[in-house]
């Protein structure tokens, strides 16, 4: 079954042998194969890692991710600070304010995504936010 | 460790997968069974058909939440069964909708026949 190969190593290692023996009693039809191509997005989105029983791994994964994301702009911003762009610094500063747009926009994405496999919204979200912050006070602090 | 009741909203936690879950949970209520089975159980009790994309999506999504766990593998197929957990939001989640299905058939219910009650 071709399309069970879109889906992430450790799904298949997990449930490929028992959703193999479901799909050999079930009619393939076309709703099927797009219904199996929509599970492996949503596997290769949400269930890269090893599945476990009641754990809360992607949160902490999505969390980190998401916290990575505005420290990293605050930290570009900084170092533009102590080395300006020759030119237009408003250039930059645009640059900047759009990239923790995106950064945002990313945490609630996250967020989202981590709802249903053991993550909430707040987790990811609250986490990304409070470490941006203090990224930002400590560059504050240091300039 | 503080205990946390079980409530109906953990289930719409799930998002697009929590009605399918709800069916999954309920066809596990019953007693163990594997994928093709709980298939068969939904369309049989609920009459929708339970693609196998979805339901190993919502499989995957109970068994991290501990609200299902796997048991040893039987030929190909592996049973599953519902935890304590699953069980208890399964109740919180009957008990909201039940209330729901009472308001709206008794509001349904015509102005006259509802007076003269």
């Amino acid at each position: 079954m071709r399309l069970l190969r879109l889906y992430p190593r450790a799904w298949r290692a997990r449930y490929g042998e028992e959703m193999l023996a479901l799909l050999e009693q079930h009619h393939l039809s076309v709703r099927t194969r797009i219904n199996l191509l929509r599970g492996a997005l949503d596997a290769q989105l949400h269930m890269r890692g090893p599945i476990m029983s009641g754990n809360r791994r992607p949160t902490v994964r999505w969390s980190l991710l998401v916290a990575l994301l505005p420290s990293t702009f605050v930290v570009v911003h900084w170092v533009c600070q102590l080395y300006p762009f020759p030119g237009d610094s408003t250039l930059w500063d645009a640059l900047v304010i759009l990239g923790m747009m995106v950064a945002a926009l990313a945490a609630t994405w996250a967020g989202t995504s981590a709802q249903g496999m053991g993550g909430r919204l707040p987790d990811s979200a609250v986490a990304g936010g409070l470490v941006g912050l203090a990224a930002l006070l400590i560059a504050w602090i240091v300039s | 460790m503080p205990i946390q009741r079980p409530r109906a909203s953990d289930l719409a936690d799930l998002g697009r997968f929590s009605e399918p879950a709800l069916l999954v949970l309920a066809s596990l209520a019953e007693g163990p069974k594997h994928g093709y089975a709980i298939m068969q159980d939904i369309l049989e009790f609920h009459g929708a058909r339970m693609e196998p994309g979805t339901l190993y999506g919502v499989l995957a999504r109970l068994e991290t939440r501990g609200w299902i766990s796997p048991l040893p593998i039987e030929g190909r197929r592996r049973p599953y069964r519902l935890t304590t957990a699953g069980a208890a939001v399964l109740q919180a989640h009957l008990t909201v909708m039940q209330r729901v299905v009472s308001t709206g058939r008794h509001r349904l219910e015509p102005q006259g026949s509802r007076s003269a009650l």
